[in-house]
C-alpha cells in the first residue's frame, strides 16, 4: 500500500490553477524525487500535503489516514515531515538546540515547565549530528554557520523527527555544483543506511538522475511522466519541456 | 541564554544577601524606593517572558498589573480580606484576563497583535475609568498596608524572588525552549509539531499571573490604586525597563526596572524634567545600546548573547 | 428626538473632521513609510500650543486665528522633519519594537518640552467673530456650532487638497509608486528619503492643524497627545492601517459613535471605541479598507 496517496488534488489561487488535479502515490522505502520546471506549482503542492495549505478540492491520504484538513503541527506528528528551500532554522539558538528542539517536541514536552531542559535528549541529539556530520560544530549559533552546513542541519531536522516519510523541497537550493552532488550522495547515504522514505523536489536534473529510484515530472501543475531515471532520460517530451525552458 | 553557571550563581547570592542586610544600614526612604523597585522588577521580567522569550511586542501589559492592582485593592479594603489571600486573588484574576486577552491576540501576526494588546489595555483602562465601585477616575484610596515598610520589604523580596525563581525554571524547562523556537522562526515551528498559538497563549497566561502579583503588591505600597496603572504609560515604562536592562537575559529586564526606578526618583529630587531625561535614554538606548545593558555586557564574551534574530535589522 | 439626534450627528461629524486631520495624516504616513506614528498625538498638541502661541502675538494686529491655522500647521510640519530626519531615518530598518520605542521617547521629551513652554493650564484659541456662535435650522430644533461647521469644511477641504497632491502632480504619483513598490521606486531613480521625509512632514503638518483647529474648539492642555493619539490608531484600525479612505471613513464612525453614544451611554463612551478596535482587529485586521496581506 502507499503511504502517502494524493488523490486528484487541486489548488487555485484566484484565476491560476497551481497544483491541477494531481493524483500521485509515493511507496513506503523509496527514493523518489518530483521535478519540476520553475513555478509549476511544487512548493505549493508540499505545502498542500504538510497543511500549510488546503487543497480547494481533492483528498490527501497518510497511512491510509485522511490528513487533508488537519494543521500542520498535528500532520508532523502522524509522521510526515518536510524540509524548506529557504532555510528555516532557528538562528540564535546553536546547533545542538536546534536538533534538540525537535526530541523535545516529539516527546511532546512542549509545555513540561518544570523540568530542566539544557541536556534533555543529548545523546539522541548528537547521534543525529554525527549523521549529519556536524556534532562539532555543536554549540555554534545557527547563524554564524556556512550555508552548506545549514542545509545540512535542514536535513537534520528531518531526520530527528524520526517520520515515516520525509519530503525535500530543494535540498540543495543555493548550492554551488560540487556540494550539490555532495549532498545528493548525502542523502542517499542516510536512505541506505535509515531505510526511510524520501520525496524530494529538485530543478537540477543531474542530481535528480544520480539518486532518484523513481522519478514523477510535473509541469504546470500536472503530473506528466513517471519512471525510471533512464526511461525518463529517453522521454521525449520531458526533453521537451526542460530544454525548452532552458532555452528561454 | 544559557542556563546558569556557578559564577552567576554566587553573584546572585551576594546580591540576595545584600537585600536582605540592606534595611539595617540605610534610610527608610530607601527601603521604600527598594521596595517599588522590586516590584517592577517582577513586572518586568514577567513581562519579558512575552516581550524576550516569545519575541512578542505587548503593548497593554498594564491591564494584568493594573488588574490585580485593583482587585488587591477592592478586596483590601471593601472586603477586609487577609494580604495573602488579596494576592492569590490578584493573580488568579489576572491570568483569567490573561487568558481572555491572550487567546484573541495570539490568533495575530506581530504588528496586529502588538496592536490588538494595545485596545485590549485601553479597554480596560477606560471601563475602570468610569466604573464606579472602584473609584472612576479617582481609584480607590485608604489601602491598607502591612506592618513597618521593613516588613513589607521583606514580604515583598520573599514574593518577587520565589516568583523570579520559579520563572527562571519556566524559562528554562522544555516549554521555555519550545518558546523560544516559536521566536526564533516563523515557518518552522509547525513542521516540527509546535502549536505556536497555543505555546503563545501559555506564555501570555504566565505572564500575567506575574504580573497581576506585581500589581498587588504596587497598589499595598502606595496606598491606592488610580486608573493611571492601566494606561499604556504603564505598559510603555516596564518595556523601556525590558529595554534598558536587555531582553535577552532573564533578568535584564530586572537590572533595567531597578535602575529606572532608582533614577527616576534621584532625578525627580532635583528637577521637574524627569520625562526628558526618561526620553533622551530611550532614544540614546535604541539608537546605540538595543540589547541593553545586562544584555551588552554578557556580549562582551564569545557573542553568544548576540541581538537574536527577532530584533535584529529586518529586510 | 429627531433634531436632537440630527445635531449630534452634525456635531460628531464636526468632531470627525478634527480626527480626519489626524487619522489621515497617520495611515498615509504608515502606508507610505510603515511606520506607526506614535508621535502624531504629540505633533498635533504641538501644533495647537504654536498656533496659540501666534494667535496671541498676533492678537493687537488681527488675522490671528487664520494665520495661527498656517503657522501651526507650518511648525508642526517643522517638527515633523525634524524628527524624521534625525531619528525615524535610522529605524525604517529596524524592528516595530524599536520604532515604537524611540518614538515612545519622543513623545515624552516632546511632553515635557511643551510643559515647560506652555505649562499645565488650558490654554484655547481665541476664535474670530464670525465663526463664533451657532446657527439654527429646521425652525429652531436643531442647533449647530457655526465652528463645527468650520471644522467640517477645514477637513474637507484639507483632504481635497491632499487628493490633488497626491493624484495630479508628479510628487504624487512618486509617493503613490513608494506606497506600493518601494525597492521598485528607488530604482527609478526617486529620491526615496526626500519624499519619506515630504510625506511626514505633510501627516504632521495636517495633525499640527488639526491642533489648532481643536485650540479653537476648546482647550490645549497635556496629556492631548497621548490621548488623540491613541484615538487616531484606533480610527486608522478601523479604517484599516495604510488607507485614506478607510481613515475618513473611520473618523466618520468614530466622530458619529463618540457623539450619538454620549446621547445613549455617555459612561461607556470612550470604552466602546476601543471595542470596536478590539473587534475589527480580531475578525478583520486589515480594517474596512485596509490591504489583507499587511
Amino acid at each position: 500500500m502507499a503511504l502517502l496517496e494524493i488523490q486528484d488534488v487541486t489548488k487555485a489561487f484566484g484565476g491560476v490553477q497551481a497544483v491541477d488535479h494531481v493524483t500521485l502515490s509515493f511507496e513506503e522505502r523509496g527514493l523518489t524525487s518530483v521535478i519540476v520546471p520553475n513555478g509549476a506549482g511544487k512548493t505549493t503542492l508540499f505545502n498542500l500535503i504538510t497543511g500549510h495549505l488546503t487543497p480547494s478540492d481533492g483528498r490527501i491520504l497518510f497511512a491510509g489516514e485522511d490528513i487533508t484538513r488537519l494543521p500542520s503541527f498535528e500532520i508532523w506528528y502522524k509522521g510526515l515531515c518536510r524540509s524548506f528551500q529557504i532555510t528555516s532554522l532557528f538562528p540564535s539558538l546553536t546547533v545542538f538546540e536546534n536538533i534538540q528542539l525537535v526530541h523535545l517536541t516529539r516527546h511532546r514536552k512542549q509545555f513540561n515547565l518544570f523540568q530542566r531542559a539544557t541536556h534533555l535528549y543529548k545523546e539522541e541529539t548528537f547521534e543525529i549530528l554525527e549523521a549529519i556530520e556536524l556534532s562539532d560544530k555543536a554549540s555554534m549559533t545557527v547563524s554564524s554557520l556556512p550555508y552548506g552546513d545549514q542545509r545540512k542541519l535542514e536535513i537534520g531536522i528531518v531526520l530527528a523527527s524520526n517520520a515515516k516519510m520525509m519530503l525535500l523541497d530543494e535540498p540543495t537550493a543555493g548550492m554551488a555544483r560540487a556540494e550539490r552532488l555532495a549532498m545528493a550522495s548525502f542523502i542517499e547515504r542516510l536512505f541506505q543506511e535509515r531505510g526511510l522514505s524520501i520525496v524530494f523536489i529538485e530543478h537540477d536534473m543531474d542530481v535528480v538522475m544520480s539518486i532518484s529510484q523513481k522519478i514523477r515530472v510535473m509541469h504546470q501543475g500536472r503530473i506528466i511522466v513517471e519512471g525510471t531515471p533512464e526511461e525518463i532520460q529517453r522521454n521525449d517530451e520531458v526533453k521537451r519541456i526542460y530544454l525548452g525552458e532552458q532555452i528561454i | 541564554m544559557s542556563g546558569m553557571t556557578g559564577k552567576t550563581g554566587f553573584i546572585l547570592v551576594v546580591i540576595l544577601a545584600a537585600l536582605c542586610l540592606l534595611p539595617w544600614g540605610v534610610s527608610p526612604m530607601i527601603i521604600l524606593v527598594l521596595t517599588e523597585a522590586l516590584i517592577w522588577v517582577l513586572f518586568a521580567v514577567a513581562t519579558n517572558i512575552v516581550l524576550g522569550y516569545g519575541g512578542r511586542i505587548t503593548f497593554g501589559h498594564a491591564a494584568f498589573f493594573g488588574t490585580g492592582g485593583y482587585v488587591c485593592a477592592v478586596l483590601l479594603k471593601k472586603f477586609g480580606v487577609g494580604l495573602p489571600v488579596a494576592i492569590i486573588c490578584s493573580a488568579v484574576v489576572s491570568t483569567a484576563m490573561g487568558l481572555i486577552i491572550g487567546w484573541f491576540c495570539v490568533r495575530l501576526t506581530h504588528v496586529y497583535f502588538a496592536m490588538l494588546t494595545m485596545a485590549f489595555g485601553q479597554l480596560v483602562w477606560a471601563v475602570v475609568y468610569r466604573w464606579r465601585y472602584v473609584g472612576a477616575d479617582t481609584g480607590i484610596i485608604g489601602v491598607p498596608g502591612l506592618g513597618s515598610p521593613v516588613e513589607f520589604y521583606f514580604l515583598v523580596l520573599i514574593l518577587v524572588s520565589l516568583s523570579i525563581l520559579v520563572i527562571y525554571l519556566v524559562v528554562h524547562s522544555p516549554f521555555g525552549k519550545v518558546l523560544v523556537g516559536t521566536r526564533e522562526s516563523e515557518v518552522r515551528p509547525p513542521f516540527i509539531g509546535i502549536n505556536v498559538r497555543r505555546q503563545q497563549l501559555v506564555a501570555f497566561v504566565i505572564s500575567a499571573f506575574f504580573s497581576g502579583i506585581s500589581g498587588g503588591l504596587f497598589v499595598v505600597l502606595n496606598g491606592i490604586a488610580y486608573p493611571d496603572i492601566l494606561t499604556w504609560v504603564y505598559s510603555g515604562q516596564v518595556l523601556v525597563m525590558c529595554l534598558l536592562g536587555g531582553m535577552t537575559v532573564l533578568l535584564g529586564p530586572a537590572a533595567g526596572a531597578v535602575i529606572l526606578i532608582f533614577l527616576q526618583h534621584w532625578i525627580t529630587g532635583y528637577t521637574q524634567n524627569w520625562p526628558l531625561v526618561m526620553g533622551f535614554i530611550i532614544v540614546l538606548l535604541v539608537l546605540f545600546l538595543p540589547n541593553g545593558i545586562l544584555g551588552s555586557l554578557l556580549d562582551l564574551g564569545p557573542g553568544r548573547f548576540q541581538l537574536p534574530a527577532w530584533l535584529r535589522w529586518q529586510k | 428626538m429627531v433634531d436632537l439626534i440630527t445635531t449630534q450627528i452634525i456635531t460628531g461629524i464636526g468632531a470627525a473632521g478634527i480626527l480626519l486631520l489626524m487619522a489621515v495624516g497617520l495611515s498615509l504616513v504608515f502606508g507610505v513609510l510603515h511606520i506607526l506614528d506614535f508621535v502624531h498625538g504629540s505633533i498635533f498638541l504641538f501644533g495647537g500650543y504654536v498656533g496659540y502661541t501666534f494667535s496671541l502675538l498676533l492678537a493687537p494686529v488681527g488675522g490671528g486665528f487664520w494665520l495661527s491655522l498656517v503657522a501651526g500647521g507650518l511648525v508642526a510640519a517643522a517638527l515633523g522633519t525634524l524628527i524624521e530626519v534625525l531619528l525615524l531615518r535610522r529605524v525604517y530598518e529596524r524592528q516595530l519594537l524599536f520604532q515604537f520605542l524611540i518614538l515612545f521617547g519622543v513623545v515624552y521629551i516632546v511632553a515635557d518640552m511643551m510643559k515647560i513652554t506652555w505649562g499645565t493650564g488650558y490654554l484655547s484659541i481665541a476664535r474670530p467673530e464670525f465663526l463664533s456662535g451657532s446657527m439654527s435650522y429646521a425652525g429652531g430644533g436643531v442647533v449647530v456650532a457655526k465652528y463645527n461647521l468650520f471644522v467640517i469644511v477645514l477637513g474637507a477641504v484639507t483632504i481635497a487638497m491632499l487628493w490633488l497632491i497626491m493624484n495630479r502632480t508628479r510628487f504624487g504619483l512618486h509617493v503613490r509608486a513608494l506606497h506600493q513598490q518601494k525597492e521598485m521606486a528607488a530604482l527609478l531613480g526617486m529620491n526615496t528619503p526626500l519624499l519619506r521625509t515630504s510625506v511626514f512632514a505633510i501627516g504632521s503638518g495636517m495633525a499640527g492643524l488639526a491642533g489648532v483647529a481643536i485650540g479653537g474648539l476648546g482647550s490645549l492642555s497635556p496629556g492631548m497627545d497621548v490621548e488623540a493619539v491613541i484615538l487616531a490608531f484606533s480610527i486608522v484600525t478601523i479604517g484599516g492601517l495604510g488607507s485614506v479612505k478607510g481613515a475618513i471613513v473611520g473618523a466618520l464612525i468614530v466622530g458619529l459613535v463618540q457623539c450619538l453614544g454620549l446621547l445613549v451611554l455617555p459612561q461607556l463612551n470612550i470604552a466602546f471605541i476601543y471595542l470596536v478596535m478590539a473587534i475589527v482587529l480580531v475578525i478583520r485586521p486589515w480594517g474596512l479598507f485596509g490591504r489583507a496581506t499587511a
